[in-house]
């Protein structure tokens, strides 16, 4: 007779539970865990390295602060990204501006990078460096409400009622916002002569 | 059916219409071969984005020199030192002990010269530091519940008083 299969732990679900009880170091696991997804989130709405990394910072340190209010039953990653998500347009309210980047200091570094990157891994250059550029461009020019519906949507691959938890927004309003997201990235891209089909 | 707008096209293909609805264009989607293409676009489209926006190599080792986690593996190392004292009241001990052992050698000293019966005057403040020091330990205690923080400072004071009493240091740089 076959029982039920084991269930697997949650990671997160431990390592929170170790950080309510003091160990302040289990909380590195789930900074290992999901950092990519936070600093991602942050770089792709910030559209800058060192403010991003000091968003993912802030959006960890918050969320071990709040560490006695989340619901164990529920997964974690949503709710930092929410955390990050609202940092990173706090951030850019707070700035005043709408970080766009050129090939001038941080993006010439990046894309220097890009270039030793790609020659060490030919995977990674399977998109060409400048239809990046271009899209991250695209998305830079996005304003921010509309900027973080497309990363939640195309970097995290949420749905529409996802990305409603996230920011708050009414699903419907979720649905206008990337509408008109893709809509604007469409123009701007295909203004500077990048489209869909340069990829197939 | 007639071919759907873009927008509803997009949400069809985000999964966001009512289930009537997205059946009704999947099966016409199936049938028009223009649509058939316009969907192929989004997808390819959405592979762009989806394959642009993901953090390359140079971004992930950006990342991973940042090191975001030795932020808190750092942090736990105060609070395992708060729990555990006990390395300081060695310390401390040390120190005491070692002043204590000065002091009982220095009043010692002086008794070598008469003879057999320094032994027992070095006996008598052997005994004397001894209950000192345990009146001291004992003390410790109670300060450390007394006294918020680190009572080690407090005792290596005490320390240095009592090698004041025992030793007279001053007696060694009197002239006269």
């Amino acid at each position: 007779m076959q029982g039920a299969p084991p269930v697997l732990p949650d990671p997160d679900a431990q390592a929170i539970e170790r950080c309510r009880a003091g160990e302040v170091d289990a909380f590195a696991d789930v900074v290992e865990r999901h950092q990519a997804a936070v600093y991602g989130t942050a770089l792709r709405l910030l559209g800058d390295r060192e403010a991003a990394l000091e968003v993912a910072n802030t959006a960890f340190y918050k969320a071990y602060r709040a560490l006695d209010s989340i619901d164990l039953d529920r997964p974690l990653r949503p709710w930092l990204l929410r955390i990050a998500t609202n940092e990173a347009l706090n951030h850019l309210r707070r700035e005043g501006r709408e970080a766009r980047q050129t090939l001038a200091g941080e993006a010439g570094r990046t894309a220097l990078e890009s270039l030793v990157a790609e020659r060490a891994d030919p995977a990674a250059g399977a998109l060409a460096r400048e239809q990046r550029e271009a899209v991250q461009r695209a998305l830079d020019a996005l304003p921010p409400a509309y900027r973080a519906v497309a990363v939640l949507r195309y970097l995290h691959d949420l749905s529409y009622a996802e990305i409603a938890d996230q920011t708050g927004l009414p699903t419907n309003t979720v649905g206008v916002y990337l509408l008109r997201a893709r809509d604007q990235m469409r123009k701007a891209l295909a203004a500077e002569g990048v489209s869909a089909h340069d990829l197939s | 059916m007639t071919c759907p707008d873009d927008a509803r096209l997009d949400y069809w293909l985000d999964e966001a219409l009512a289930e009537a609805e997205a059946a009704a264009i999947a099966a016409h989607v199936a049938d028009c071969p223009r649509c058939a293409v316009r969907r192929l676009t989004r997808l390819t489209e959405e592979r762009l984005w989806q394959a642009a926006l993901a953090l390359d190599g140079a971004e992930l080792a950006y990342l991973a020199r940042a090191n975001l986690a030795a932020a808190w593996r750092t942090a736990a190392a105060p609070a395992v030192a708060q729990g555990a004292p006990l390395a300081h009241w060695l310390a401390a001990l040390a120190v005491f002990g070692g002043v204590a052992a000065y002091g009982a050698w220095s009043t010692a000293l002086p008794a070598v010269g008469e003879g057999a019966g320094w032994l027992s005057r070095l006996g008598l403040v052997g005994i004397g530091l001894s209950w000192l020091l345990g009146q001291l330990w004992d003390a410790g205690s109670a300060i450390d519940l007394l006294v918020p923080g680190d009572p080690t400072l407090l005792l290596a004071a005490a320390s240095f008083a009592l090698w004041l009493f025992v030793a007279r240091p001053w007696v060694l740089v009197r002239t006269d």
